[in-house]
């Protein structure tokens, strides 16, 4: 056993081209097949995300209504106390006319 | 309060969706432009995924009504609702006008075809897969698209590095689609293996079911069947043969087993005329009949080495035999004529009336053992033995009668005897090789049809993956459309805070007057400018952002798809010597076909190389694109939750001005 390369009577016979090309074909499919295995899961993973968005949209649509609703609500009363706001002005200002009015044409008369 | 109902006053009715767009606008808030339109270069995938999903549901029986989802008020609904124009209804595109929706309902002549056929016959699409996939193995592609069911093949532009191909196909396209519905009409009739059947039909009945094969022949409908399928078959091949060099292995990998090359190159040479065959084999087929077997029988030690090199005497008679009626016949008489030098080797005649039997079947058995593992090459055989005793029987009357005769009259010498011996081993011996012989084009046959198989699937791959990355794009502009929207969102909540700050300060006590400063005015101006400025800068970068994802994803994808090399029919040409080199381990005694196999194996391989390369590509760029797509996934969760705080928080501080 002088020699480093230990005895092996079988030598494999070296590779024919077109199987070696059949080799590097198969690994590059294993490759690839693992590669898809990735995003497949990757997949699955996204799409419990999607449906996690969905749940959240679902819920910003609920409370963007929401806000809607009570944007709305506040304009309505906004509306009516302009409203109370501008009939209390022109009610104040019928008295003061009056309270001007009167005097003056009682004094007058 | 009475002054309500007394005045009939209400406050005024919300504004539409339109007006309240024109006021934002006309403050300065951005909004999302209903006539804008962006273009979506994936839409069809949408339209095409649309097409392809399926809700399901499960249910026990009785209870399926339970799945639909009931119609409930909804409580929150409102005109806007309705008004918005709907997201999805827009990314799929207007349906009339989608050039695709219309392919997809039904115009594209290959989805019809091959649906009609894989539900009616498994076989029957097969073989014109086969005849197109002859030589231009491409053409499997257009054949397998289809199958694949995608209308959108041929419109979306990634395929054009096919189109070439396709258009090949087209052109064999008719012929085997109308063969393929011919036999879809009677193959289930049909046994494809019972040519045995016309060995009983006299050459009248032959010719008479002919002309009219649809009266009360039973085998008329067999005999049509063959008729259109040989016709059907050979049409392609005919018109391939000028142009394609592979026609001869095309044709031959499915029509023989055995090694009658000539006879190939006969049947394929007159494709038109079966009918002339027949008749011809009527005719001459007698004649060979008288008059060929003597011949045949004194040169019996002749005929071995003929049909070992399968000379044109050979391939002349076995041409006849292709006909199945003369078949018998015919095929007789080398075998009583075999038979003064082997009579225990019936099994080389039994091959050649089997392959004479198989020829017009052929491109089907082949196919059968390579797509149909149900049906094993056992099964071929079988048949072939259950037909074989017959034969054997009639021949060994026949023989015998003639060996007699043969032998009448007529003393062997010892040296006669021992030349005969002698040849009788030279047979014996060329036809173990030829049995070897046969092996290795057998095994070297189905490696061809095995790489013609690989290819076509991982051309239905390579398919299927463009399919699915062109829905990851569409996906991918969804979402984009998604983070528009959601950038929007974003803005307008800021200045309805901004609102809402303000509605709470001005609804203060009537008596809090409010005034602020005026000595700072001025700088009160300059900071809300500058407000103004930096909320619309930041606007600007988040939409820059947005689309910035979106044009990287989409690029991604389109260098995916466009990743097609052109395929490289040019380094073939210089490489076939080399190719040819390389296998003569595999060959032994090449002739033509087998290099050309050999070619074709090697091509096929190659071709499936560049597949899986670009495989490799799509996977990986379609693994980037789940990536970046899982970011803004994230991305979208994360602001709609933010979104959504804010929002609640605005309408909890709404709710609480009175």
């Amino acid at each position: 056993m002088s020699s480093s390369v230990p005895y092996d009577p079988y030598i494999p016979p070296e590779e024919p081209a077109s199987q070696s090309k059949a080799a590097a074909l198969k690994a590059e499919i294993d490759d690839t097949v693992g590669i898809m295995r990735d995003n497949i899961n990757k997949v699955a993973e996204r799409g419990e995300r999607l449906t996690s968005i969905e749940d959240k949209a679902d819920n910003l649509a609920v409370s963007a209504q929401g806000f809607k609703r009570g944007a709305n609500r506040v304009r309505k009363q906004m509306w009516w106390k302009d409203l109370k706001m501008r009939l209390c002005l022109v009610l104040v200002v019928i008295i003061l006319l009056v309270v001007i009015i009167v005097p003056i044409a009682v004094h007058f008369s | 309060m009475g002054i309500k109902k007394l005045f009939k006053i209400k406050p005024p009715e919300e504004d539409t969706l339109e007006q309240n767009r024109e006021t934002l606008n006309e403050m300065g808030i951005s909004t999302r432009n209903p006539s804008k339109k962006k273009r979506e270069k994936f839409a069809a995938y949408g339209r095409f995924a649309k097409d392809k999903a399926q809700d399901r549901v499960y249910a026990p029986e009785g209870y399926e009504n339970f799945t639909k989802p009931q119609e409930e008020d909804d409580l929150n609904k409102s005109e806007l609702d309705n008004a918005t124009p709907n997201a999805e209804s827009k990314g799929g595109g207007p349906q009339s006008a989608d050039p695709y929706a219309a392919s997809a309902g039904g115009s594209d002549p290959y989805a019809i075809n091959t649906s009609a056929n894989y539900g009616a016959d498994p076989y029957s699409n097969m073989p014109t897969n086969n005849y197109q996939g002859t030589g231009y193995s491409e053409n499997s592609y257009t054949s397998s698209g289809p199958s694949y069911g995608d209308p959108y093949q041929a419109p979306n532009g990634y395929s054009s590095a096919y189109s070439g191909i396709n258009g090949a196909g087209n052109v064999t396209s008719p012929y085997g689609a109308s063969g393929s519905n011919m036999q879809d009409q009677n193959r289930p009739k049909v046994n494809p293996y019972g040519g045995g059947n016309f060995r009983d039909n006299s050459y009248s009945d032959r010719s008479s079911s002919r002309t009219a094969n649809t009266t009360s022949n039973p085998y008329g409908g067999l005999n049509k069947e063959q008729d259109e399928y040989s016709r059907s078959g050979s049409f392609p091949k005919s018109s391939k043969q000028p142009a394609n060099p592979y026609a001869t292995l095309g044709t031959d990998v499915y029509a023989s087993h055995g090694v009658q090359a000539g006879q190939d190159s006969q049947s394929k040479n007159n494709p038109y005329s079966r009918r002339n065959v027949n008749e011809y084999g009527s005719a001459t087929g007698n004649e060979m009949r008288t008059g060929g077997a003597p011949r045949r029988r004194m040169g019996r030690p002749d005929m071995s080495t003929n049909r070992l090199t399968s000379t044109k005497s050979a391939a002349d008679t076995l041409d006849l035999n292709k006909s199945a009626v003369d078949g018998d016949d015919l095929n007789e008489e080398p075998r009583a004529g075999e038979f003064d030098f082997e009579e225990e080797r019936p099994s080389y005649g039994e091959n050649t009336v089997g392959v004479d039997e198989l020829d017009l079947n052929a491109p089907l058995n082949e196919q059968d053992q390579q797509n149909d593992f149900n049906s094993t090459i056992a099964d071929h055989q079988e048949q072939l033995y259950q037909e074989a005793p017959q034969w054997q029987l009639e021949d060994e009357g026949l023989s015998q009668s003639e060996y007699t005769q043969h032998n009448q009259g007529a003393y062997k010498t010892f040296d006669e005897l021992q030349r005969e011996e002698e040849a009788r081993q030279q047979q014996e011996e060329d036809e173990a090789v030829d049995e070897v012989k046969q092996e290795i084009r057998f095994t070297k046959q189905s490696s061809v049809a095995s790489t013609r198989n690989t290819l076509k699937m991982a051309q239905e791959a390579e398919m299927s993956g463009m399919n699915s990355i062109g829905l990851l794009g569409h996906q991918s502009e969804r979402l984009n459309n998604i983070e528009g929207n959601l950038d929007l969102m974003k803005v307008q909540n800021k200045i309805a805070d901004d609102k809402v700050a303000e509605l709470k300060k001005l609804n203060r006590n009537i008596l809090a007057v409010h005034v602020s400063n005026p000595f700072n005015s001025k700088r009160r101006q300059r900071e809300r400018e500058e407000k103004i400025k930096n909320r619309k800068i930041e606007e600007k970068l988040m939409k820059e952002h947005t689309s910035q994802q979106l044009a990287r994803s989409t690029q991604r994808i389109e260098g995916a798809m466009n990743a097609n090399d052109d395929i490289n029919t040019v380094r073939e040409k210089y490489q076939r010597k080399q190719i040819l080199d390389r296998s003569k381990q595999f060959q032994f005694e090449n002739d033509e076909e087998d290099d050309m196999m050999e070619v074709e194996i090697d091509r096929n391989l190659d071709q499936i190389q560049q597949i899986s390369g670009r495989l490799k590509k799509l996977a990986m760029a379609t693994g980037e694109e789940l990536d970046s797509q899982q970011k803004r996934v994230r991305n979208i969760e994360d602001n709609t939750d933010d979104l959504d705080i804010k929002i609640h928080l605005n309408t909890t501080r709404l709710s609480g001005i009175r």
